[in-house]
């Protein structure tokens, strides 16, 4: 422990720790396996990204449980006295929720905004501390082809049929924030299931961007009408909304989550701070050629 | 995978089942980067540590009533919960940190040691409203916010009492249990249901 910790604010008379300029807070860093001391890249001030539901069916333990552990880290922050900017996002357009909407007549936009209301419902009821910011897909779309557009242009994306394929390939490092070796990763079979259009240059390409279907939601882009392809979309938000980010911490589920999802693509949560030491080793095709 | 509860993982479900700041106490015991065993033994669990916390905090502030506190003898308590913490979030042993203050609180209770109890009370509702599981304030009460049923109670109480003066013959005294219903809010009114004579109350 050092003199900095949330034991400073102890003599006052119950107020509000004092602001401290540094943190004590250590977690654990994805890119390098290991637990280090938080760094804020401003000091005094904590951004956190949280990938936050997809707002499919009405939320269960498992949601709640990475949600209270985010709580956790969210309140102490706080209680450390830091400026915490704390943004979680809502999924609110996927192939789920079109499929189920359609399955009942109920328009897809009423089924994502009814489910969203069950999530808020939920937070509430076990005291999870509501977001600074919960950008929704629906009303990113333009940073997400804007970013998309940055992601081809740098060569690590290509259009094909009305879709957008990140190309895995070209992308150095690929797999190693998630522990995965490209070379050993199958593609996945959903790839025909969903009904691409396009067609891919390899089979672990995934989409960025998905030519629009008869019947679904879809909106202008370079590339003609389409929706976001799932992993893009945090990227995204999170780009918009904190600029900067780059150590990762997955939040844990319970053994008995049964159709939670997580962005595997994406961190589940991104902390906008830097690593003391070294330079972050995770790949970001939109800050290729800015990393120190 | 374990058995799960009655009616499944649904939170709508589960919360008829658990006591929503036990369901805070269960999912957010573990360490964030473990599975969390979601089963019937671990509410249990969750239920019967988190009712040590409630049962200590509601004790020991009837205990303590207006006693002055000085925090700073509780603050090794506090400095334990904030190393856990800041060591990855390491919540299972931020609890230990509480619960190992509410023992020695149980035991200046016991003790009847008013200044160290009420130190250690204070340390531990710090500590619990980081995590959001301070009973006091934070949570519903025990009457789930709906106390219709301890009104009902009451109410019928000073119903009989009225009843009982009106067969005295104390007009007075039964006039006066009706006054102070009414200054209280409750409106009592004689009611004839299939030829049984009997009173409601309302909310005037």
């Amino acid at each position: 422990m050092g003199s900095e910790s949330p034991t400073e604010g102890w003599e006052g008379e119950g107020g509000p720790p004092v602001a401290s300029t540094s943190v004590t807070l250590r977690l654990y860093d994805t890119a390098t396996r290991s637990v280090r001391p938080l760094a804020p890249l401003q000091a005094g001030h904590v951004g956190v990204y949280v990938c936050g539901p997809t707002v499919q069916a009405s939320p269960h333990v498992g949601h709640l449980r990475s949600a209270v552990a985010l709580d956790v880290l969210h309140r102490w922050l706080l209680a450390s006295g830091l400026m915490v900017t704390f943004v979680r996002n809502v999924t609110d357009v996927d192939d789920k929720i079109i499929h189920d909407a359609a399955h009942t007549g109920e328009p897809w936009w009423a089924l994502a905004t009814r489910t969203t209301r069950a999530f808020h419902r939920a937070y509430d009821a076990v005291q999870v501390l509501p977001p600074t910011g919960e950008p929704r897909v629906t009303g990113s779309i333009a940073s997400i082809t804007a970013l998309i557009e940055r992601i081809i242009s740098r060569g690590h994306a290509y259009a094909s049929g009305g879709d957008v394929y990140l190309a895995v390939r070209t992308a150095p490092g690929y797999g190693q924030l998630s522990g995965q070796d490209p070379d050993q990763l199958r593609a996945s079979d959903k790839a025909v299931a969903h009904g691409h259009t396009g067609t891919k240059r390899d089979p672990l390409d995934f989409a960025l961007w998905k030519a629009v279907k008869p019947g679904e939601p879809s909106w202008l882009s370079p590339w003609g009408q389409g929706r976001p392809g799932w992993h893009i979309e945090c990227s995204a938000m999170a780009v918009t909304t904190s600029a900067r980010a780059s150590t990762s911490t997955p939040a844990g589920s319970t053994s008995s989550s049964r159709t939670t999802r997580t962005k595997s693509r994406s961190p589940a949560l991104q902390v906008t701070a830097s690593p003391s030491t070294g330079s972050t080793t995770a790949w970001s095709p939109w800050r290729e050629g800015q990393r120190r | 995978m374990s058995k799960s509860l009655g009616n499944g993982t649904l939170l709508d479900d589960v919360l008829t089942e658990v006591r929503p700041q036990v369901l805070r106490y269960v999912l957010g015991a573990g360490h964030y980067r473990s599975p969390l065993e979601w089963s019937q033994a671990a509410v249990a669990d969750g239920e019967a540590a988190y009712g040590r916390i409630e049962t200590f905090v509601r004790n020991a502030t009837d205990a303590v009533g207006d006693q002055p506190v000085d925090e700073a003898l509780a603050k090794a308590s506090w400095e334990e919960f904030a190393a856990a913490l800041d060591d990855d979030l390491s919540v299972p042993q931020a609890l230990a940190a509480v619960h190992s203050a509410v023992r020695v609180g149980n035991a200046l209770l016991a003790a009847d040691e008013p200044p160290a109890l009420a130190a250690t009370l204070s340390v531990v509702r710090r500590m619990l409203t980081v995590l959001a599981l301070d009973p006091v304030g934070q949570w519903p009460s025990a009457a789930g916010g709906d106390l219709r049923g301890v009104v009902d109670t009451l109410a019928a109480l000073a119903v009989e009492a009225r009843a009982d003066a009106r067969a005295a013959k104390d007009w007075a005294r039964a006039d006066a249990v009706r006054d102070r219903l009414a200054t209280a809010g409750i409106a009592v009114e004689d009611t004839v249901v299939d030829g049984v004579a009997g009173v409601r109350w309302r909310l005037a």
